[in-house]
């Protein structure tokens, strides 16, 4: 998935492993912290042998989507949704197709499946705009 | 118009294991579990009631789900209830259940309720602090923190709805039903205090565009802000996600800490809010983060200043 760090791209040393492609839940979404302290700042939802990756940051107000560690999709696992406001996204794009933010999307985490490991940019940079931060009540 | 304030609020989720594990962990006190659903109590008998999106009992969705079904208000006697019904009943369809609540539409199209209050009088510990200068209330030898205090929500406080037309939302509550505008944020909406509270809002209307009509989020009253910040803690502790808090918000001077929610909004803690008459007069500002609070803070885990040397 394109994105800012798709200079990284091109080197294959530029990419880390995360995870095991079975230690995600099929399905299921599963989040991370990038410096491995603190708390989850992507996530990312396997489907198959396709995974995507987002920051965890909504568009609306700039904080965190899940409700529980983990918890972010709706329960069928059809939709990614924000449980601050109750903002849906398409899993495959990240775009918001319901809620405070519908029309913008969630910033796509590069991720590569190399041998059955999921593979992440070794250095993440977040989009230059950062996240959007607090808009306000609405 | 009597209404006394929020007697209960009603979700359809799209998780009912996560949202009854929720308000269990948010310290509500489960009265009634059915494969359909459960309610959960406050220490007055308030409540929130969650039910699974499908449930045929529920009130139409407005909003996709998970998100609130039905607001239900508590009114001080049969006759106040008779009085709504009578104006309500004006211009809109207006249906008395076998439940005894009173139930329509608002003018965004939100389903309320009205019925004789269920509350009843709280019965706690009072919440007894010492402060220099004025007379002590904790007695001589009695202790106040407690690890093992348990912190019960003692009522319901709050709701507050995204709404695409706010000033024809606040007509309908201050012009048909009664209510007090107590404060204004100018970029947002109005405070809305019924008459038969003193409490600064039990209802309060954000401006928003038609697509995020629904739920904002909702609160209890904790008893204070020390069982605010244990309640809250150990919520978070339990896995639950916090959002914006602690802090003390200005407009009303409640302690808060918002956490997300399986329930289409936030979920709140409050406590200590100020009461107003009708003397009072409302104050507007623009809603921004000077505004929203007197301070804010962030969680963090038990830690020690003892480090391993001293």
């Amino acid at each position: 998935m394109a994105g800012a760090n798709e200079s990284c791209t091109d080197a294959p040393e530029a990419y880390r492993p995360l995870c095991g492609l079975d230690e995600l839940p099929d399905g299921g979404a599963r989040g991370f912290c990038s410096s491995g302290q603190g708390s989850d700042d992507f996530f990312v939802v396997r489907r198959g042998d396709t995974v995507v990756g987002y920051r965890n940051c909504c568009p609306h107000n700039g904080v965190a989507l899940e409700y529980r560690k983990d918890m972010f999709l709706n329960a069928a696992g059809t939709d990614i949704v924000c449980y601050a406001h109750g903002a849906h996204f398409d899993v495959a794009t990240g775009y918001c197709t319901y809620g405070p933010c519908a029309g913008e999307s969630l910033e796509a985490l590069p991720i590569r499946i190399e041998q059955g490991r999921v593979m992440i940019p070794r250095t993440i940079a977040w989009g230059s705009g950062g996240c959007p931060g607090n808009k306000g009540w609405s | 118009m009597n209404i006394v304030g929020l007697d209960s609020l009603v979700f359809g989720v799209d998780d009912l294991d996560a949202s009854i594990r929720c308000l269990a962990d948010y310290g509500l006190t489960c009265v009634e579990r059915t494969p359909s659903g459960a309610v959960f109590e406050a220490l007055d008998g308030t409540s929130a009631v969650v039910r699974h999106a499908s449930d045929g009992g529920l009130a139409e969705a407005f909003a996709p789900s998970p998100n609130i079904r039905e607001t239900i208000y508590g009114v001080a006697d049969q006759a106040t209830l008779e009085q709504i019904g009578a104006e309500l009943g004006k211009d809109r369809p207006v249906t008395l259940g076998s439940d005894g609540v009173l139930r329509c539409k608002d003018d965004s199209g939100i389903p309320i309720g009205f019925r004789v209050t269920c509350r009843r009088p709280i019965d706690a510990p009072p919440v007894l602090i010492n402060v220099p200068g004025m007379k002590p209330q904790r007695p001589v030898n009695q202790v106040a923190a407690d690890p093992a205090m348990v912190c019960t929500p003692r009522s319901l406080s709050h709701v507050v709805f995204f709404v695409p037309d706010v000033a024809k939302a606040e007509r309908f509550y201050t012009e048909r039903l009664g209510f007090r505008v107590t404060d204004r944020f100018t970029n947002a909406g109005p405070f809305l205090r019924p008459a038969g509270t003193l409490e600064h809002h039990c209802l309060f209307l954000i401006q928003a565009p038609a697509h995020m009509f629904g739920l904002n989020h909702f609160t209890f009253h904790m008893a204070d802000a020390n069982e605010l910040m244990l309640a809250g803690w150990r919520f978070q502790n339990k896995g639950w996600k916090g959002f914006w808090g602690p802090g003390r918000h200005i407009m009303g001077s409640n302690y808060f800490w918002y956490f997300n929610s399986p329930f289409g909004g936030a979920i709140e803690f409050d406590a200590d809010m100020d009461l107003h008459d009708d003397t009072w007069v409302p104050r507007a500002v623009d809603a921004n983060a000077e505004t929203s609070q007197t301070f804010l803070f962030d969680y963090r885990p038990l830690w020690s200043p003892g480090g391993k040397d001293h």
